[in-house]
């Protein structure tokens, strides 16, 4: 029952080892396994964390991608709409214009077609009308329409212009004149005609000789041209019809 | 009848005669051991972990919680000196029930000397927390007239601590014993588990005080910083 000293010895010397081996082969690793799985567990925790953390700034960002694309598309839907009235504001614009246009052309068309239509019936009408008092007039026409018209010839000469007057001056001293009457001139109606051209062309005192043809022509109906050179004058009753038909032929330009 | 295995000679080395105490403590700590590095040597840090290892951890984790509800520190340092006295004490007084087995925690002898390792553990793990100074200040405080009580105290406790493991393992050997030769049937066995319960609790009552001890060889110094700063 008592203490036996080698045995007490032992036995401290013995726990000494077991607490050695056992610190080496128990303690040791299992609080480092310990450590590792809390440490590895904490890590994990972190990561998740982390992890959620990440999801939810991603899924926030997402969002407000989503909501910045949402603002735009109904931007940009509000620019299309605006452009596509714009473009049918301006379609309606040109064609209103083009009808306008067309309406315009066709309205020239018909006045175009409406004014050949009324020189037509003018040139038609003055033709017909021309040709009837050339008619009446060649029926009237005789000698003595013949001597009114040769004296309104010469008070034609008598009104001429100075320029016309010395034009045809210098074509009467330069060259041959030639009368053209509608009915035979006479010598005394020849005489006369000379003495007209003499008295309102050259003056009383040019005493030069005029040397002139006399030809007919019974198309004038009555009255008498001078033909000088380039120069032509004259009064007849064709070319007072001639005149009037031009007139009235012409008369749809405004003249 | 044999009431220590100290006088019962397995085997002879030369002139050191080997009894079964220490026989019997060699085969625990080959045990313990063994077991230790079987489990220890396929150790995981995943969750998937094997038997012997959940059990270690356990164990572990069971004594750690321990010491730290003692001490309030961290329970590191004490943990391998702690838990070796509960492993060897357990796994003595268990295997107990084993027919032949002599309990080496039976002997007086093995009983001291764990408690002289107590004994010298106090002061060193104190001297290794405050400083040599500091600890020794402890025994002049509060007033150096109370040094032999102090010293006195020391020494009784060790020599309880002793006592107490030796005589409640040898004596549940004991009754065991006398019951078996008064009542041969089915008593003996209800007395051998009753023991068995004796014996875990034993280890962890061993275990405790020494925590104990040296909890206040070091928590002297914090308690009286305390004491100052309620003081002022």
């Amino acid at each position: 029952m008592g203490i036996d000293v080698f045995t007490l010895i032992a036995q401290i010397v013995n726990f000494v080892v077991l607490l050695v081996l056992l610190r080496a082969f128990l303690y040791r690793p299992i609080m480092r396994v310990m450590r590792e799985r809390e440490q590895r567990i904490a890590d994990e925790h972190a990561a998740a964390e982390r992890a959620r953390e990440e999801a939810e700034a991603r899924a926030e960002e997402l969002k407000r991608e989503r909501e910045e694309f949402e603002e735009e598309r109904r931007e940009r839907l509000a620019e299309v709409e605006r452009e596509a009235e714009r473009l049918r504001e301006e379609r309606l614009a040109e064609v209103r214009e083009e009808a306008e246009a067309a309406r315009e052309r066709w309205r020239e068309a018909l006045e175009r077609e409406r004014d050949e239509l009324a020189d037509a019936v003018r040139g038609d009408v003055a033709a017909v009308v021309a040709e009837a008092l050339r008619q009446g007039w060649r029926e009237l026409a005789d000698e003595e329409l013949e001597a009114r018209a040769i004296e309104v010839f010469a008070d034609r000469l008598g009104e001429l212009g100075d320029e016309e007057r010395a034009a045809l001056a210098e074509a009467v001293r330069d060259g041959e004149l030639v009368f053209t009457t509608a009915f035979e001139a006479t010598g005394a109606r020849r005489e006369a005609l000379l003495a007209a051209v003499r008295e309102a062309l050259l003056g009383e005192d040019d005493d030069a000789a005029l040397e002139a043809e006399f030809e007919r022509d019974p198309e004038l109906i009555a009255g008498v041209t001078l033909r000088a050179g380039d120069l032509r004058v004259g009064w007849t009753v064709r070319a007072q019809l001639d005149d009037l038909e031009r007139d009235w032929a012409g008369g749809g330009d405004g003249g | 009848m044999t009431l220590s295995p100290d006088t019962i000679e397995v085997f002879a080395i030369g002139p050191w005669t080997i009894n079964a105490t220490l026989a019997f403590s060699w085969l625990v700590m080959a045990l313990l051991v063994i077991v230790s590095w079987w489990v220890t040597r396929r150790l995981t840090a995943s969750g998937d972990i094997g038997r012997g290892q959940n059990v270690l951890e356990a164990l572990v984790a069971f004594l750690l919680d321990q010491i730290r509800e003692v001490t309030n520190q961290d329970p590191e340092p004490y943990l391998p000196f702690v838990g070796t006295l509960f492993l060897f004490i357990f796994t003595s007084n268990v295997l107990s029930v084993v027919p032949g087995f002599q309990p080496p925690t039976g002997s007086l002898t093995t009983t001291a000397a764990l408690a002289v390792c107590v004994f010298v553990a106090v002061p060193v793990f104190g001297i290794a927390k405050l400083g040599l100074k500091e600890y020794l200040g402890n025994y002049l405080r509060p007033s150096p007239f109370l040094l032999p009580f102090t010293l006195i105290g020391e020494l009784s406790r060790t020599l309880a601590l002793a006592v107490r493991l030796f005589g409640n393992v040898m004596s549940g050997t004991v009754v065991a014993a006398i019951l078996l030769s008064v009542v041969p049937l089915l008593f003996p066995v209800v007395m051998q588990a009753f023991g068995l319960l004796i014996g875990v609790i034993q280890a962890y009552i061993f275990a405790i005080l020494a925590i104990v001890y040296i909890a206040s060889g070091t928590e002297l110094q914090e308690r009286r910083a305390r004491v100052e700063e309620v003081r002022q």
